[in-house]
This record gives structure tokens, sequence and C-alpha cells, in this order.
């Protein structure tokens, strides 16, 4: 869930739009009712232009429409997201990461916008063309998908035989600190806790709605983001999401997951894990989770990263745990560098993580 | 305080200390009126000019705590200590007051969850709890204790969260650790995030 605000700014994003709902250019706030608009490679993302093999120049790719790997990487943002008016101009969701791995001579990156507020079914409807979009862009058969948060449920909604059926398309599910066994902070905010005193309640809450700059009262009147909340929720994820959304037949899942509150995350962190993390590197949670931090790990005893716990963010393959906050994860907000503490550096993350997508060939 | 006071005084307190025990032993829901007159060897009538309810007494061990906890932090500050010593003896003495019974911590959570009188007065006295910790932060900001981007506001309501989770723990979950050693590296890791020159960005 969560990060609030981000904005698809910066003269280098607005450069480039794919256009995938008809209407044309620029970047736009999506309407949180409807579709989100825009995938917004940087200008040297457009090079789904540039031909994986020969062709002549001017030949739009579109005619090839089922190119193979290296199939494009599409980052997706989580609950919140982008919203423009709240968001510094040059703030964006995945802090930089566009940039760096174009900088990596990684030219298929794509960033699409789903509703910052509401379900992941809803998203996934809004992200669905987005993807047709890019795929015909980039005249690639698949892509890779790569959720952060809420991101991973809605990817998970688009590839499941159940959701919109899209695994044909999908080269790979990766996602990062998505609550798949849902939040105990969605349970609190939303009164579904047992034995939860209504003081600790308003000040968690208000802690959480705060990050998204939201009002106990939006929660309750806000339809969209209740079903939001609720589809978070601890038991709607293991009851009713998880049994629905089955993985698609064929596409490999994996996540990844984030500790702060200096814990080194052990055991957890060591056991299925693919790639060990270093148990020395200690983060702490920034101001904007640090209340959700502590108290889910007071409350729970489990390593988090401020909002989703190392277990909820367990899909598939669990890769590894890094040491950031949730919103450090994507390098919010605004990190240039590594953590002074942890050593985490966000954009080395995502080339990490986009090498290995590569390296199996996808 | 005259003979009488004191007498009455020994009362109220026996009935307190009655009631407590039955709370552990009994849970909230299990204890009645009737059962700490009994316990305290007083007629019924004479535990409610003590106090008003069964809630009355809750809300009682709710006030102590929070009481103890504004002197445990008025003592750090008289003994010199620093606006961050201050949020720790605050966080940590609430701690320690809840940490010293986890059936009574049981039966504190049963009776705010039961009573909406006593969720409201410790709604009440937990933000005056949390008045003192914004302050404090407050205090460490300017005196350059906590980093200029700390909200005090945000640092007061993560140190007090930390308190009511690591409480949750420990008043639900039975296996959970002593609630002073839960709540104690969760207060090191929200000071710790706060410490200016902090390592991001």
């Amino acid at each position: 869930m969560n990060v609030r605000f981000i904005h698809l700014a910066g003269p280098v994003v607005l450069a480039m739009a794919i256009v995938a709902c008809g209407s044309t250019g620029g970047t736009k706030s999506p309407d949180p009712s409807g579709p989100g608009i825009i995938a917004t490679p940087p200008p040297t993302a457009q090079a789904p232009t540039a031909p994986p093999h020969d062709r002549p120049v001017g030949v739009p790719v579109d005619d090839e429409p089922n190119a193979g790997p290296p199939y494009p990487i599409i980052l997706m943002h989580g609950m919140g997201g982008f919203d423009e008016l709240q968001a510094p101009i040059d703030l964006t969701y995945f802090y930089g990461v566009v940039d760096d791995l174009n900088a990596h001579g990684e030219n298929l990156v794509f960033v699409t916008t789903a509703p910052p507020y509401d379900t992941s079914e809803d998203r996934a409807a809004a992200l669905a063309p987005q993807i047709q979009a890019i795929l015909k862009q980039t005249g690639k058969a698949k892509v890779n998908l790569v959720g952060h948060s809420q991101g991973g449920m809605d990817a998970r909604v688009l590839a499941s035989p159940n959701g919109l059926a899209m695994g044909n398309v999908i080269a790979s599910v990766t996602t990062v600190a998505t609550p798949h066994q849902g939040s105990l902070v969605a349970d609190l905010v939303l009164g579904l806790l047992q034995n939860v005193p209504p003081s600790t309640v308003d000040q968690v809450t208000s802690a959480f709605l705060s990050l998204l700059q939201k009002t106990a009262y939006d929660v309750q009147t806000d339809p969209h983001l209740r079903a939001q909340l609720t589809e978070l929720s601890q038991a709607y994820m293991t009851s009713t999401f998880n049994p629905k959304y089955i993985d698609a037949p064929g596409v490999p899942y994996s996540s990844y997951g984030g500790r702060t509150n200096l814990e080194d995350g052990l055991p957890d962190c060591a056991m299925n894990v693919v790639y060990a993390d270093d148990p020395t590197k200690l983060d702490t949670a920034q101001p904007e989770v640090s209340a959700t931090a502590a108290f889910l790990q007071g409350a729970t005893g489990t390593v988090n990263d401020g909002l989703v716990t190392i277990a909820s963010a367990r899909w598939g393959t669990f890769l590894q745990c890094v040491p950031a906050d949730h919103l450090a994860e994507v390098g919010q907000l605004a990190q240039n560098g590594p953590d002074a503490l942890s050593g985490f550096d966000h954009l080395q993350f995502f080339e990490q993580l986009t090498a290995r997508i590569r390296a199996q060939g996808l | 305080m005259t003979q009488r006071q004191q007498r009455a005084q020994e009362t109220r307190d026996r009935l307190f200390t009655a009631a407590c025990e039955l709370f552990v032993a009994k849970g909230y829901a299990g204890t009645t009126v009737d059962s700490i007159a009994a316990r305290a060897g007083v007629a019924k009538g004479t535990f409610f000019v003590h106090f008003k309810t069964k809630d009355a007494v809750a809300t009682q061990l709710i006030a102590n705590q929070t009481s103890a906890t504004r002197r445990a932090r008025d003592k750090a500050v008289a003994k010199g200590g620093s606006p961050v010593d201050a949020m720790v003896a605050t966080v940590l003495t609430l701690g320690k007051q809840a940490g010293a019974s986890r059936m009574l911590s049981r039966a504190v959570l049963a009776a705010t969850l039961e009573s909406g009188e006593v969720a409201g007065d410790s709604t009440k006295l937990f933000e005056e709890i949390r008045a003192l910790l914004v302050a404090d932060a407050q205090a460490a900001r300017r005196a350059g204790l906590v980093a200029k981007r700390v909200e005090p506001e945000r640092l007061a309501v993560a140190l007090l969260t930390s308190y009511l989770g690591a409480v949750y723990a420990f008043a639900t979950d039975p296996g959970s650790v002593p609630l002073v050693e839960g709540l104690t590296p969760l207060v090191e890791a929200t000071l710790e995030a706060a410490r200016p020159v902090l390592p991001r960005r």
C-alpha cells in the first residue's frame, strides 16, 4: 500500500507518453474514478522503436507484434501513487529508477498509472489498456510486471485466469513489499481488529492516514478508499483475494520485502530466501512511516517495513529482504545515493531486480 | 489528613487492590462489585462510597499509570535530563507500569473495550501524555537533538504507538515478550530514526 504522491513530471518524463486510451499527449493526473492514462517512459525508453534486430528505418515497430525477449519492464505503483496536486514537481514514485535503468542500458522500462485510491480490480482494469499499448508500441509479445505494494496485487489481478487473464502476455511478476496476506494497519484503520482500544486505533489511524493525506472521514465516506483498504485487510487477502486470484500458469512469480526498525530480520530473512541479505545492515523508519512501523513491530513482533510484514510480502519465489522502509524501497522521499546507515540504494536494488529478470531470459 | 480521612483512604486502597487482584484472577468481565467488596472485607455499599462503578476502578488504574509516567518524566528533567531523556522516561514508564502484570493489562484492555466511559477517559489521559511528548519533541528539535525534518507531532505519535503496539501484544498474546523488553528496542529505533544528521538524502 501506500506512498503518497508522486508526480510524473520532470521534463524527461513529460517528453514521452504512450497514449493508452486514445487521448493524447502529456502526462495527466489520473482521474481516480477512471482509468489511469499514461505509461511514460523517458525519452530513451522510446527505444521501443529501437529494433531488437535489423529492420529498415521507419518501419513502425508494431508491425512485429510478437517479438521475443528482452521484454519491457513495467513498474507499477502502489496506493496513492500519482497525485499532481500534492507532489513536488520532480518527485516521482520510483524515484529516478527509470533514468538509472536507462543509463544502464535498460531502455524498455515503463511506469504505468493506476487510480491511486481504488481496488486492485479497478486499478487492473485501468492498467490493462496501458499494457496493451506498451505491447503494441514495442512490438513485444510479453511484458515483465514489477509492482510495489498494492501494485503487486494489481499485477496479480492482471495475470490471473480469474482476473483479467493476461497471463499469456506476462513474462513474469515481481512484487516488492506487496501485502499478499494483508496488513494489520488496514485492519486497524477499518476497525476490524478485535481487542484494540479506541485510543490506539485513533493514534495509528491518524499516522497512517496522514501518510496518504486522507482523513478518518474519508475512510468512512469514500467508497473507493474504503473498498481499497478493505482489500488490503488481512482477512480479505487470505480468504478472498488469494483464493480467487490464483497465479497464471507458466508465469514465474517472485517477491521482495523490506525490514526497518533497526531489525536484522533474523531468522525470517535468512530462511527460504534466494539471496541472503546482510543482517548487519539496519534501517530506521522515516518519520512518515515510523508510527505504523513501531506499532506493527510492537503489536505483532514481526519484521516489517512500516506497513507490510516480511511474512505478508512473500509470494512465489521469495528473493530477499531489503533494509528499507516502505517508502525507501522505491526511493521515497526523494532519496539520492545509498542510505548512510543501511547502505540501501534503491537504484541499485532495481538494477539487480531487472538484471535477474534478464538473466532468466525474460 | 484526619484519622477519618486516613481510614477512608485505606478502605479505598483496599478496594482498589482487591479489584486489581480479581481482575488478574478472574478477568475484567468475571469481576463483580460484590466480589470486590467481599474480597476487601467491606459491605457492597462501601464500594460505592469510593468508586461509582467497576469501570471507575479501571479508569483509576489508567490514571495511576499516566500520573506515574508524568512523575518519571518530570524526575528525568529535574535530574538534568535532555528532552530526549524525558521522552524515553515517558514511554518506558508507560511500559513499566503496564508491564508489571500481563493479566492486569489484559483487564484494562477489556475495560476500555467494554466500557465507553473507560475508553473515553483513557483516550483523554493518553492525549495528555501525547501532548507531553509533543512538547518534549519540540524542545528536542529546538535543541538540535532531533532532526529538523522530523515533525514533533509525528515523533510523539511514533513513540506513543510503540507503546500501544507493545502493550497490545503484551495483553493479547500470552507468548509475547515482557513489555519493556519489547518496547525498549522500538523506542531506540524510533529515536535513532529521528536523530539529526540522518543518513538519508
